[in-house]
């Protein structure tokens, strides 16, 4: 597959910072619109970090209500307003899987993913491609697959993602390689994907 | 580490920046790279495997469940001393920003 000359659909908002003010000051269509800009991403982030479709709806749900909620201590002029949005994904992530208790050990994560054949529908080809990768990020560090899913799904920079994390570039670049070493290894080892 | 170990790493490195910025394609890259194909084409195919995570998109129902969420979260937090600086008058409306 060649994704040469893919669109890159993260570029910032224009008036950011002014969203943000106008949100921050109790503007709900202000936003509504940040709401618009980031769902995507923010569901992505989530959705290959959880073990199933609905959890990920869920979450992404808490994420933008919480940010809602907290809005008034984000500090403008600071973190970016969707490192802001990943943090509280991030920690919605971790909670969910504290309170549950889930283990990231592959042979407990079941894929009942019912959003699998919407997905082919929505035109994804190989829902099973998909959930082979999706388990098989599963078995990685969190950092790691932190990292795969940042810089190869939601487009981010090396030196993105390393601001993000609070880690060096090369740290990244060292986490990269060996998220990649070891999913590739695990996907040659073709995973069942429980139906 | 040897030289060759050195000189895949930088190779492997080298294209998986490409792949990832769309400068090359996953089949320029082993081309370009014969005598380490057999090594780059499982790590590569893996980069081309997750950018197609870029092709998930929440279900069109979330955005508009979210999006009442979120309303009612606003009304219910008219009065709260934070938005007491400025009510919101108007929720943010159905429109769908694509």
């Amino acid at each position: 597959m060649d994704l040469r000359g893919v669109k890159k659909s993260r570029m910032p908002l224009a008036d950011e910072p002014h969203l943000v003010r106008q949100a921050k000051a109790g503007n709900s269509e202000s936003f509504g619109q940040l709401y618009d800009a980031y769902l995507e991403r923010i569901y992505r982030f989530v959705y290959f970090r959880v073990e199933d479709q609905q959890t990920a709806e869920d979450i992404t749900s808490q994420v933008f209500l919480k940010a809602w909620e907290n809005l008034g201590r984000f500090q403008i002029g600071g973190t970016p307003f969707l490192a802001w949005l990943y943090t509280i994904a991030h920690n919605a992530v971790i909670d969910h899987y504290r309170t549950r208790k889930v283990t990231a050990a592959l042979e407990d994560v079941r894929l009942s993913d019912p959003g699998h054949a919407e997905t082919v529908e929505n035109g994804i080809d190989s829902a099973v491609e998909m959930g082979s990768i999706k388990i098989a990020l599963q078995t990685l560090t969190d950092d790691q697959r932190q990292v795969l899913v940042l810089k190869f799904i939601d487009e981010m920079s090396n030196e993105e993602i390393a601001r993000h994390l609070g880690k060096r570039e090369g740290a990244i670049r060292a986490l990269q390689m060996r998220g990649l070493k070891a999913l590739a290894k695990r996907l040659a080892e073709k995973i069942p994907i429980p139906i | 580490m040897n030289m060759n170990t050195n000189e895949f790493e930088a190779i492997l490195e080298t294209c998986i920046d490409q792949i990832a910025e769309g400068e090359a394609s996953l089949e320029e890259c082993l081309a370009r790279y014969p005598q380490f194909e057999a090594q780059l084409e499982p790590i590569l195919f893996t980069v081309t495997s997750l950018q197609r995570g870029r092709e998930i998109q929440p279900p069109p129902f979330l955005r508009e469940r979210i999006r009442a969420e979120l309303n009612d979260a606003m009304k219910s937090s008219v009065g709260t001393s934070r938005l007491k600086r400025e009510v919101p008058q108007i929720l943010f409306s159905n429109r769908t920003i694509s």
